[in-house]
């Protein structure tokens, strides 16, 4: 029943394709067949052609000759046989009914053959030969239509002229079945060789049709697939277009943060400037004891609003991974140097001794960023220096034997941190608690911005500790030696005279007095220095302070006076404010520089400003600017841009402008 | 032609639908006809052509006497004669070496070859003369003009005839059963059983060509 179902199943495409691959095969198959009989067809009419002229040209009576009839028959007779299933091979190749016109005309080569050899055994072979021959075609329909011509041929001969057959005059009736029966034998062979022939035929069109639907649910996948893959790409492109605008978008609000960030900072800085440096002014002026103290109470409270403004900018910077480090080669004694002097006189003041020690094997110039070495230092010296209540802070700076790295120590007699707080150390915000900021002040930003820098410098932070005895904190950086000092660091020539580089460990206290001993002679009252800058505040501070240190101070209110006045007056040195309205210090320093190429001078020029965000001081000295100073302006910082860059000139010294 | 429609023709008629006959389809089938009827002509020319005997005339009852043949005594006598260049007569030799192969040397045979008037010496000098010659106890004489044949009345190349020892005709005829015919046949059973004082036919149909030019009276192949 199941067979019978599936019997009358409609085929399957597969099947179907099977079908018609075999068919095509067996086609092309016909069609060669019929061409190979085409010529065994014209092969058999040129022999017996010649096989009549040679054997029986002529027929004879007394001396006169005619054509034989063998020749006629074979050259018309032949032909006419032939003609039809050359016709057909020429008209329909391939067609099952060239092939039966075929099998016929053979077998009446065959029965002509027999015929004209007077029924000789060997020409029965013919009969054979033209059966395996027709088996070519792989059709068993045309094996029977022969069997059945060569059957007709020998019965009406067998019944008419049986020795043209049979050789005999009175043949057995049997005889007529020995003949049919070899060749009936020969045409089920050949009839069974066909049928699996086709069969085979048809087993391989099935594995190509399979193979084919294989290729083609392969192409269908790949194509599909590839489709697949078109869609992903376009969706990936399209999720990329937009990433790359909200990368857009992002970058211009972060630029719009930074712009902010660098306002700010110069619009606080600006006014700071002015509160720190005239208080500073004031404290010079006669004041009796509760006007000084309340003074101080405003310098100092200036000057925690500034540090906390700062530790809040660079915090910002870091969060928004702006924080960047430089890799510059400058002169590190004199810049630990300077710091033990910026810091001295806070250390004086609570009657602190800060001792600096530097080892003879640190070198003189290393690679790295001095603005961030300076300000990590100072973050711990100062530190160091608030957390102490009497004692001592010692700076030492070495090469760690076993890494080969610098390493800055500052230990102190402070108060120390308990152990279990020392995991809260440097992370934002904090301090070991609640009392310290109470009792000591600040954001508790600076150490968790020390750290962030030191390690974006390559090197590592830590400390030791013991409650009540005092704290070392240290920091460990690269210590590539550095090449040419760039001439910021070029500080070679410093005026601390009370601080020695040496490594022997100094222990007096670092007073500022002392510091600043040294410099006390009166600068000369030609020394002209040009101010650029366009804030009056500004503008009336700078020139006090530095007509405290001797100068005399031309002040220009924008970038083309300055440039104009540089031009008729011959100046030391400039400090350009690089924000201006008209004409920008970046401007004004590129015209000067421009003005000097070729006449072998150049006037130091020293940034001015309140910007104080990275990349500012690379701004400067590409500009081509010299120097780089931040607002608000510390007399120190005046003071030892004048010592650096116009060491020909004396600079009177004030113990009192040192802030 | 693409190999799907090559197998329109000869592929099952869908269902539903007649095959149309068509133009072509006709003129193909009769011209198939026409074939085979030109051809089953031809076949049957050839047949007739081959069966049918040339011109037989009553020759003498006795031996006539002969310039070339001399019969033996005690022994019949065979004479043939033989045109040597008719292409049929191969197999009247061939039909006389397998009588002299049965008549085991009790018959005088000779095959006389016609040399007409007119032609050169070696004019008779072809395969045939020398099948003839290779015939074990058969003696070779040219028929000059066919003066020989026309003595015992043969017309018709491979014409036979059989005296007993004493000079009576006991066969007269061929023994082919058609032209070019090699085989049993019985004109060769009839001469054989004579030989042996059998009954038989004392005459059978000659198949080869004519010894003479056809008389404008004659007919036949």
């Amino acid at each position: 029943m199941f067979e019978q179902r599936k019997d009358f199943a409609p085929p399957d495409a597969a099947q179907l394709r099977a079908d018609e691959l075999c068919a095509g095969s067996l086609n092309q198959l016909h069609r060669t067949a019929d061409r190979m009989f085409l010529w065994l067809l014209l092969a058999q009419w040129a022999f017996a052609i010649v096989l009549a002229v040679t054997l029986s040209p002529y027929a004879w009576e007394g001396k006169r000759q005619t054509i034989h009839l063998h020749v006629q028959v074979a050259v018309v007779l032949g032909g006419l046989i032939n003609a039809l299933p050359i016709a057909l091979i020429f008209l329909r190749p391939g067609w099952i009914g060239t092939r039966y016109a075929i099998a016929v005309v053979q077998m009446l080569w065959s029965a002509l053959l027999i015929h004209l050899s007077g029924g000789r055994i060997e020409t029965h072979f013919h009969v054979f030969g033209s059966l395996a021959f027709l088996a070519f075609y792989k059709d068993w329909r045309i094996l029977p239509v022969a069997t059945v011509t060569v059957a007709l041929d020998h019965i009406l001969r067998g019944l008419f002229w049986p020795e043209s057959v049979y050789g005999t005059l009175d043949p057995q009736w049997w005889r007529f079945l020995e003949h049919a029966g070899w060749v009936v034998f020969e045409a089920i062979v050949l009839i069974f060789s066909c049928l699996r022939g086709v069969a085979l035929y048809h087993a391989i069109a099935e594995r190509e049709a399979r193979l084919e639907g294989a290729h083609s649910d392969v192409e269908r996948q790949v194509v599909e697939r590839t489709r697949q893959l078109e869609a992903e790409i376009a969706e990936r492109k399209q999720r990329e277009v937009e990433l790359q605008r909200a990368r857009i978008a992002a970058e211009a609000a972060s630029r719009a943060k930074s712009e902010f960030l660098a306002n700010m900072s110069h619009e606080i800085r600006t006014p700071m400037h002015g509160v720190l440096g005239f208080t500073n002014v004031l404290l010079e002026t006669p004041l009796n004891a509760e006007q000084r103290e309340h003074v101080e109470t405003i310098r100092s409270s200036g000057e925690s609003l500034l540090h906390i403004i700062n530790d809040i900018l660079d915090f910002s910077k870091v969060e928004a991974g702006k924080l960047t480090v430089e890799r510059v080669p400058f002169d590190l004694r004199s810049a630990v140097k300077e710091v033990a002097e910026l810091l001295a006189a806070q250390a004086h003041k609570k009657g602190l001794e800060l001792a600096l020690k530097i080892h003879a094997s640190v070198p003189r110039s290393i690679e790295s960023d001095p603005v961030r070495v300076r300000q990590v230092l100072t973050n711990l010296v100062g530190n160091a220096i608030k957390f102490t209540r009497q004692g001592r802070v010692r700076i030492e700076v070495d090469i760690a034997p076993e890494s080969g790295e610098l390493r800055f120590a500052v230990s102190d007699t402070g108060i120390g941190v308990a152990s279990e707080k020392h995991s809260l150390l440097f992370q934002d915000f904090s301090q070991a608690d609640g009392s310290t900021t109470r009792e000591f002040g600040g954001t508790g930003l600076g150490l968790a911005i020390s750290k962030r820098l030191v390690e974006l410098m390559g090197g590592r932070i830590g400390f030791t500790s013991e409650p009540g005895r005092g704290s070392v904190f240290w920091f460990t950086l690269p210590a590539p030696v550095g090449g040419t000092l760039s001439l910021m660091s070029g500080t070679a020539n410093t005026r601390i005279l009370a601080i020695k580089n040496s490594a022997a460990e100094l222990h007096q206290p670092t007073a500022a007095a002392a510091i600043t001993s040294s410099v006390a002679n009166d600068a000369s009252a030609h020394t002209r220095v040009l101010v650029a800058e366009d804030n009056v505040v500004n503008q009336r501070l700078v020139k006090r302070l530095l007509e405290k240190l001797g100068c005399r101070v031309d002040i220009a209110v924008d970038g083309h006076e300055a440039v104009r006045m540089a031009a008729e007056q011959r100046y030391a040195i400039v400090f350009m404010d690089c924000s201006m309205p008209e004409m920008d210090g970046y401007q004004a320093t590129a015209e000067l520089r421009r003005r000097e190429a070729g006449s072998g001078q150049r006037i130091p020029i020293v940034a001015f400003t309140a910007n104080a965000m990275a990349g500012d001081r690379a701004r400067c000295l590409e500009a081509g600017m010299d120097d780089y100073l931040t607002k608000p302006v510390r007399v120190g910082e005046l003071r030892a841009a004048l010592a650096r860059w116009t060491p020909e000139v004396e600079i009177s010294d004030r113990p009192s402008c040192i802030l | 032609m693409s190999p799907t429609a090559d197998l329109r023709p000869s592929g099952p008629a869908a269902p539903g639908r007649r095959k149309r006959w068509r133009l072509p389809h006709l003129l193909g089938v009769f011209a198939t006809l026409i074939w085979a009827f030109a051809v089953g002509a031809g076949i049957e020319r050839v047949w007739r052509y081959e069966s049918t005997p040339g011109a037989t005339a009553d020759g003498p009852q006795v031996w006539p006497g002969s310039i070339l043949v001399k019969p033996r005594a005690g022994e019949a006598t065979l004479v043939m004669f033989v045109h040597p260049r008719c292409p049929c007569s191969r197999a009247s030799l061939a039909e006389l070496r397998e009588i002299m192969a049965q008549a085991n040397g009790s018959l005088h045979a000779s095959v006389l070859f016609l040399r007409p008037q007119g032609t050169t010496d070696v004019w008779e000098r072809t395969s045939t003369w020398s099948a003839a010659q290779n015939i074990p106890g058969v003696a070779v004489s040219v028929d000059r003009d066919g003066a020989e044949a026309a003595r015992f009345g043969a017309s018709t190349s491979g014409h036979t005839v059989l005296y007993s020892a004493a000079g009576q005709l006991l066969f007269a005829g061929g023994i082919t059963s058609a032209r070019g015919h090699v085989g049993d046949n019985s004109g060769r059973r009839a001469v054989l059983a004579l030989l042996k004082n059998k009954n038989a036919a004392a005459a059978h149909p000659i198949y080869g060509c004519r010894l003479r030019d056809r008389l404008p009276s004659q007919g036949g192949a």
